[in-house]
């Protein structure tokens, strides 16, 4: 039986060349609606969730080193910081801090076995600790010994795996949960490994032979953080230390996250209007070059809205495998490549699962069937006005 | 069944249709001669509904086609009563021969009988290129092709534009007996052609002139 769908596809078969361009063209916007959604979906996702993964409501630094604390902790970036004197027992005391919890920012080593842009070492408290261990996987690890590690999700690490930095082995007790922020890209130790490891002689020249070095204090509040934050700075800011809310620090990432996805909204409406023109270009092209058949099968009794299915259906055929080649083609790589990216783009970045990328799948797959339907609009309002005689090109 | 055309007037380019008027009925067999471009294909188109006259009625058996009927069901006439051969190339180049025949009924869910279509093919002598597809089969084949998809459709009139054009005598031969045939089972034709041996069925005649004179 000959039905309308076998004809969509057998001319789809036949047309070869303008089968291919028109693949190609859903294929490149797919791709790039789908790939710049994407990444801005992922970035918007680590920026939202950043402040959530510290699982605290403030952090101290010293006060000239507010930017480099934002950057390492959030964007995974190298820092050096380190407070003269450890404010630890005076943050406790303080009315309204329920916790406090101090971390070392060591050094940026690159690993041989792991991650390309190397990763940051960080020395944590395994018992006043709440940021870490509130983000593995596996909470019985969390009391680090002295020769164990908990690394970051995008490290390449491996629980019960052997690391060796500082001419010391480490086994790898954890794995964290993915934060879309610097915790991927870090590794964490106790103090008491890190004191050993600065006091020795050979590291001299970076820390000085001290022990109980701190970078920067999260802290945890019980009452209104904003509150205890003017109360921590009335106290702190004459010993040159400044306290900082988490919300107020990813407020202003999620910030800078809307502006990309403002530019992403941008270049794909631009995709969107190219793809559309073009579409629409080779769909009357293809209509003059067969309007002759559209008069033939009205001359043979097919009705227009047949016709109309016939080339509706070989559009969406290619529409469709041109949807799913390029998205997959865009899933496959930014995969792929998901921690490499993480580390170049120096950004929060956490993948948004596979339920969202469903999601973005399907807006895609909707833009391109408004597209196709605006494109092949023109073509249709000729194939509905047009006497058959006319198409058929029939006339004297 | 009586296809009828009156008072057609229609104008293209310099030349035109001038109140032309004539009348089909089932087992009535109709040429219509004239020079070209004297507007045979255009009165043909006028009758098989797929041309609006300027002025004047068409009617199937006192229905106005243009009128009385929409769009839709004027389409739904070509499929099911008049079937129309045109002159030009009007086969589905991405459809096989075969397909070509059957898609017109089979695309309304009326499943082809296939040893009925390959009688039609043997009678019309292109059972062999039933496989094929229009650009690999000879003018004479493309042409009976072109024939076979008007009878399958089992149409009450049939008209065919130069059905005999550009054949060479033996196939030529076939189309006119096989038209003639089809005449003979009751159905009306009306064939626009040069082909003067289709005087040999005695039909009726309507000559048409440049300027639309009859």
């Amino acid at each position: 039986m000959f039905t309308v769908s076998k004809f969509a596809w057998q001319s789809m078969i036949k047309q070869g060349f303008q089968s291919i361009i028109f693949f190609l063209l859903v294929l490149i916007s797919s791709a790039c609606l789908y790939g710049v959604g994407f990444f801005t979906e992922n970035m918007q996702s680590g920026a939202e969730q950043a402040g959530s993964y510290i699982h605290a409501d403030m952090i101290a630094v010293p006060s000239e080193y507010g930017d480099s604390a934002k950057d390492a902790l959030f964007e995974g970036n190298a820092c050096t910081i380190l407070f003269q004197e450890n404010p630890t027992e005076l943050l406790s005391q303080i009315d309204g801090v329920s916790q406090v919890s101090p971390q070392l920012f060591l050094r940026t080593l690159p690993l041989p076995c792991c991650a390309a842009a190397g990763v940051q070492i960080i020395a944590i408290d395994p018992g006043t600790d709440f940021a870490v261990s509130e983000n593995l996987k596996d909470t019985e690890n969390k009391m680090l010994s002295e020769n164990e590690l908990i690394a970051g999700a995008s490290c390449g690490l491996a629980p019960g795996a052997q690391v060796n930095f500082y001419d010391r082995n480490f086994t790898v007790a954890a794995v964290l949960d993915e934060t879309g922020m610097g915790y991927d890209q870090s590794v964490f130790i106790s103090f008491e490994a890190a004191d050993r490891i600065t006091s020795e002689e050979q590291y001299q020249e970076y820390f000085g032979g001290n022990t109980g070095l701190t970078s920067m204090i999260l802290i945890r509040t019980n009452g209104d953080t904003e509150q205890v934050r003017k109360t921590m700075t009335g106290i702190l800011n004459e010993k040159g230390i400044s306290v900082y809310t988490i919300d107020s620090m990813s407020e202003k990432l999620i910030r800078q996250m809307q502006d990309f996805r403002i530019f992403g909204l941008i270049i794909n409406l631009f995709v969107i209007l190219l793809a559309s023109v073009s579409l629409s270009a080779l769909i009357t092209v293809s209509f003059h070059q067969r309007r002759n058949r559209v008069g033939s099968l009205l001359s043979v009794g097919i009705s227009r809205k047949k016709i109309i299915e016939m080339f509706l259906l070989e559009y969406l055929y290619l529409t469709a495998f041109g949807t799913v080649t390029g998205t997959s083609l865009i899933c496959m790589i930014v995969l792929s490549l998901h921690d490499v990216i993480k580390q170049s783009l120096a950004l929060p970045y956490k993948f948004i699962g596979m339920e969202k990328m469903g999601g973005l799948f399907l807006t895609v797959g909707g833009i391109n069937l408004l597209m196709l339907l605006l494109a092949c609009s023109l073509t249709f309002m000729k194939i509905i006005r047009t006497e058959p005689a006319i198409l058929s090109e029939e006339q004297t | 069944m009586t296809l009828k055309a009156e008072n057609i007037s229609k104008k293209f380019g310099k030349n035109g249709l001038d109140s032309v008027s004539i009348s089909i009925s089932e087992k009535e067999f109709l040429c219509i001669t004239g020079e070209s471009g004297c507007g045979k294909t255009t009165l043909l188109n006028i009758l098989s509904g797929m041309l609006t006259p300027d002025t004047g009625t068409v009617t199937l058996d006192g229905k106005n086609i243009y009128l009385d009927m929409k769009e839709q069901e004027r389409t739904a006439l070509r499929n099911q009563t008049i079937g129309y051969m045109t002159q030009g190339n009007s086969l589905i180049p991405e459809l096989t021969i075969w397909q070509n025949i059957v898609c017109p009924l089979e695309l309304y869910g009326r499943k082809q009988d296939d040893n009925t279509v390959m009688q039609l093919f043997h009678r019309l002598g292109i059972d062999n290129v039933a496989d094929s597809f229009p650009s690999e089969v000879s003018g004479g084949e493309y042409r009976r092709a072109l024939l076979a998809r008007v009878l399958q459709l089992d149409a009450k009139i049939i008209i065919a534009d130069e059905p005999t054009s550009n054949l060479d005598e033996k196939s030529a031969v076939i189309v006119r007996q096989v038209l003639y045939e089809a005449y003979q089972n009751g159905k009306g034709v009306i064939v626009a052609t040069h082909d003067k041996a289709f005087s040999e069925f005695n039909p009726q005649t309507l000559e048409l002139h440049p300027g639309g004179e009859t």
